[in-house]
């Protein structure tokens, strides 16, 4: 595995209503090629605003961010897509519109569109529902149709943040395994936000515990535990009960 | 594999007919009260000439309103059939091409004020300085520029129309959903192609609410503005000329055709616009479903 994204020295101020706020500092992180990493943190730790930075929302103050060993701002911005916490489908476009979003970006043809759309909305299970405009669709179908949405604009680099915190808990789980499914499939590199802890053992390769203000990387976490066929963690292993426990500890600040 | 949960909400699928009856349910019951209310009124007054019947019951056809308006619709005014019928043309075609201006006119001012600070703050003012002028205070200047008729007609009600599209364009643009903006920003999309995907549908439900109050303005300006600037046609002029002779009956006709005519509008051409976009993409709800 070699480094996709390399974060050096990241420093993040803004102000807001007149008040200074240095949001993030000293951040230094590597992310391997097809990693899947959790970022947890209490609220006001700076990860989304990490989140939003590495999706090229705002400019970082201070360091640099290298992608495949370029300068981002030199290579273009990241080809990344982003899964938002609230739902960000277009309303005037079916659930196969919002997927062929990305692709008509790219210039795609019809035909092959709306081919790797269908295939993507497979991949969510929601194949059936192509010409479904998102208001006629549950909460846990629209953020599949998110995922599809961002899978198939085939970032190398996919941005989650809270992606399913407003879901009900079974729901959640549900997409949960299917995020880690569609991960495993696609080979793609996951850069998840969450205040869920259970959900940041389930998914990551590897926890980044921020704390503080302004926020620094307070712990880093590898989750060594196996996953099945399915690419899914046992919850009730003992391991995976003290790796909850170890990162909550990280987030309260031990 | 993930567990199906996936609950749907469509709206029940009506048959035409079915349709029909659900909105004769909806509407018919308001028309009755309106002319049981005109009824009680003609017979509280007790002066046909001035407060004529509706006739609608048997026997008091002679000298009602619906006679009359049989008369304008089926008899022959001198040369001319359905005279009712031209002038409601008349009327309908000057509102529609000063709505059509306005719709033109007014959604690319209100674009251009919600993109560009600089056209924004130019703008602004003058907007407000626009506003509280009633499009009908212009028609005397109107008259001296471009004389009796069409062209002072048109101008009156474009002005009407585009000032109500230009604000709500304007709202609409500058409150799209930022989540959306972001969405597809981060896809690569900027620009016109942004522009173009986004922010114009996004606005749209704003868009299509500033063109539909532009058009009720402009119905009301246009018919005022027949009173005083429009020569010989025009359901205004109609109206305003039958005080010569007393003609109540065809006031009142003129009068029903004018709401009838705006429904008609109204429902043909802004409900049908509402349904094929905003409210089947969820973005507004349908009249009466809450």
């Amino acid at each position: 595995m070699s480094s996709k994204v390399s974060i050096q020295k990241l420093e993040m101020e803004y102000t807001l209503k007149d008040r200074l706020v240095h949001a993030l500092t000293d951040i230094n992180l590597e992310i391997e090629d097809g990693e899947f990493l959790v970022v947890v943190g209490l609220s006001g730790c700076g990860k989304t605003t990490l989140l939003n930075i590495l999706g090229g929302f705002f400019d970082p103050t201070g360091g640099t961010i290298e992608l495949d060993g370029r300068p981002i701002d030199e290579a273009g911005r990241l080809n990344r897509a982003v899964v938002f916490q609230e739902y960000a489908l277009f309303p005037w476009r079916t659930a196969l519109g919002n997927v062929e979003f990305g692709l008509e970006m790219k210039g795609v043809g019809k035909e092959e569109r709306v081919e790797i759309a269908m295939k993507y909305l497979e991949l969510v299970h929601l194949e059936k529902f192509a010409q479904f405009y998102p208001h006629n669709l549950s909460g846990g179908m629209r953020q599949r149709v998110a995922v599809a949405r961002a899978y198939a604009y085939e970032p190398e680099f996919l941005l989650m943040d809270e992606p399913f915190g407003a879901l009900d808990a079974q729901t959640r789980e549900d997409l949960q395994s299917l995020t880690v499914e569609v991960w495993k499939k696609t080979k793609k590199t996951i850069f998840y936000v969450t205040h869920n802890l259970s959900e940041a053992v389930f998914l990551a390769d590897r926890i980044i515990v921020l704390a503080g203000q302004p926020g620094v990387i307070h712990k880093v976490i590898k989750v060594d535990l196996p996953r099945s066929e399915e690419y899914k963690r046992d919850v009730f292993d003992p391991r995976f009960v003290e790796l909850e426990k170890e990162t909550t500890d990280a987030v309260r600040g031990n | 594999m993930v567990t199906q949960r996936d609950e749907v909400r469509l709206p029940p699928v009506l048959s035409g007919r079915e349709r029909l009856v659900q909105w004769l349910k909806d509407n018919v019951p308001s028309f009755i009260a309106v002319i049981l209310i005109w009824e009680l009124l003609t017979w509280v007054a007790a002066e046909p000439a001035l407060f004529p019947r509706s006739g609608v019951f048997p026997g008091t056809f002679e000298g009602s309103i619906i006679q009359r308006g049989y008369e304008v619709i089926f008899l022959k005014a001198g040369e001319t059939n359905c005279i009712l019928c031209v002038h409601a043309w008349h009327t309908s075609y000057r509102i529609l091409i000063g709505i059509a201006i306005a719709s033109v006119v007014g959604v690319s001012i209100g674009i251009a004020m919600g993109i560009s600070v600089w056209f924004e703050k130019f703008m602004v003012p003058i907007q407000s300085m626009l506003l509280p002028i009633p499009a009908l205070a212009w028609s005397p200047v109107c008259v001296l520029w471009f004389g009796l008729g069409n062209a002072t007609m048109i101008f009156i009600t474009s002005f009407a129309a585009a000032l109500p599209a230009i604000s709500a364009t304007w709202t609409g643009v500058k409150t799209v959903n930022p989540i959306w903006t972001r969405a597809a920003r981060s896809m690569n999309a900027n620009g016109m192609v942004l522009f173009r995907k986004v922010t114009l549908p996004g606005s749209l439900p704003f868009i299509l609410s500033g063109l539909r109050i532009g058009l009720a303005r402009a119905w009301r300006a246009g018919i005022a503005a027949e009173m005083v600037a429009a020569s010989d046609w025009g359901l205004g002029y109609a109206i305003f000329d039958s005080r010569e002779d007393l003609d109540m009956g065809f006031m009142l006709v003129g009068i029903a055709t004018i709401a009838l005519v705006g429904f008609i509008i109204e429902k043909f051409l802004f409900e049908k616009l509402e349904r094929a976009t905003v409210i089947k993409w969820g973005m507004m709800a349908e009249v009466g479903s809450g």
